[in-house]
């Protein structure tokens, strides 16, 4: 995306909202605070776009959700539970779920709340959207080394949590 | 790769079973774009309004620091009412010390000679004349009597202000076109006298608007100031015959 391109811009917006929503929804465990936040995050980067001081939009639109978390309150705000219809489903949902299947997601998303939101924000960026150890460290302002801790502190207790719940080994 | 890690990029996807439309979500990414501009703006332009009127205030302090009197320049004469000017003038330095707040003084021409200064009291409010103040020197190293008024050959017993100065005040109202308020002041240690004659102005037949600009406590504090005492050259006097000088209710009585 050029820096110039209003077309550009808007194709990216509309291109990474579904994503960046998911990864707040990741985060927080709420889809109103997920569209929220994703809303404020892209609004942002358009604004800073048009004064031409974004030079990797992946980068900062992402800098821009975590950051938010980090000045939202700690409490857990959301508790996950499974979806009770499988055929309200949205467009990207990978067809009817086994119960197993449920359990197993619900397990590890509650899991991955009882993380602090800087080891979740590295669980999400690296494993759900695919960033690179560097990349993460970039959108975080971390080091590698740290978001490599991080992320095997997040690991080691979701691997705990499921091999506890009885579901760790389960496929 | 451990099992964990094999299954989480899967399980989280199966997360958002249950996802909510998109909506008007890009929309609204752009509506609030456009507030976060207007508000920047906003930000921008506020901040640039305080940053000049924040020059100007100190521009404005610092001239009006720098130099003082730019306020009072360029101003008419004394007389028509004008602020007054800030000469050299110690004696009118000392004058302006002891006037009354609603009241300006301001140098009358002829404004000075040699020994003896005079200026205009002027209502600040009105800018109507309000008197006269003549202040006039002398050299007395070995002393003077200070006159009595109902006994020539008597020397009064002059009150004192510090251990230097002795002073006498004197007060006339018995004629309202001329009230006077008059004080006399020597500085023991060099001899120096100095005389204060405050005069209502003339005219009002009124004995209230008649009254001197400076009452008998101020006459006789400003005689008795040593700013005053030493406001005037060392060689002005008024001790020989000059009919310069200010004529006194109650002349000083030097020896002869």
């Amino acid at each position: 995306m050029g820096k110039d391109s209003g077309g550009g811009l808007h194709e990216f917006v509309t291109g990474r909202y579904p994503d960046m929503r998911r990864s707040a929804f990741l985060m927080c465990g709420d889809w109103s605070v997920a569209d929220e936040l994703t809303r404020w995050s892209l609004a942002h980067l358009v604004a800073e776009h048009r004064r031409g001081e974004i030079d990797d939009p992946d980068a900062y639109a992402y800098a821009q959700l975590m950051a938010a978390f980090q000045h939202r309150p700690a409490r857990r705000e959301h508790v996950f539970v499974a979806a009770s219809d499988p055929e309200g489903a949205g467009p990207d949902t990978r067809g009817p779920h086994d119960g197993a299947d449920q359990i197993r997601t619900v397990l590890l998303l509650d899991a991955l709340h009882e993380l602090t939101p800087r080891c979740r924000a590295v669980m999400v960026l690296r494993h759900f959207n695919g960033f690179a150890v560097d990349e993460t460290a970039d959108v975080l302002g971390l080091t590698d080394k740290r978001v490599e801790a991080y992320e095997a502190a997040g690991l080691a207790a979701l691997e705990r949590l499921l091999v506890d719940s009885g579901s760790g080994g389960g496929r | 790769m451990t099992v964990i890690q094999e299954q989480l990029g899967e399980t989280l996807k199966q997360a958002f079973h249950g996802e909510p439309p998109v909506a008007d979500g890009i929309e609204a990414v752009y509506r609030r774009a456009e507030i976060i501009h207007r508000r920047r703006l906003r930000t921008v332009i506020s901040s640039g309004v305080a940053a000049v009127l924040l020059v100007i205030a100190l521009g404005y302090g610092l001239t009006t620091a720098i130099l003082p009197g730019s306020a009072s320049r360029g101003v008419a004469s004394p007389t028509a009412g004008s602020p007054p000017t800030p000469p050299a003038d110690p004696v009118l330095a000392a004058v302006r010390t002891v006037i009354a707040k609603d009241l300006r003084v301001v140098p009358r021409e002829p404004v000075r000679g040699d020994g003896w200064r005079q200026y205009t009291v002027l209502s600040r409010e009105s800018g109507h004349p309000r008197g006269l103040i003549e202040v006039s020197a002398y050299a007395a190293p070995d002393g003077i009597c200070f006159p009595v008024l109902a006994d020539d050959d008597a020397c009064a017993r002059p009150d004192r202000a510090g251990d230097d100065v002795e002073y006498v005040r004197y007060a006339d109202d018995r004629d309202v076109e001329w009230q006077v308020n008059e004080a006399i002041a020597r500085r023991s240690s060099d001899g120096r006298v100095v005389a204060v004659q405050a005069t209502g102005e003339r005219g009002t037949t009124d004995a209230e608007q008649g009254r001197p600009p400076l009452t008998g406590p101020q006459t006789a504090r400003l005689a008795a100031d040593p700013r005053l005492l030493s406001a005037f050259g060392a060689e002005e006097r008024c001790n020989g015959p000059n009919p310069a000088c200010p004529l006194l209710s109650v002349p000083v009585r030097l020896p002869a």
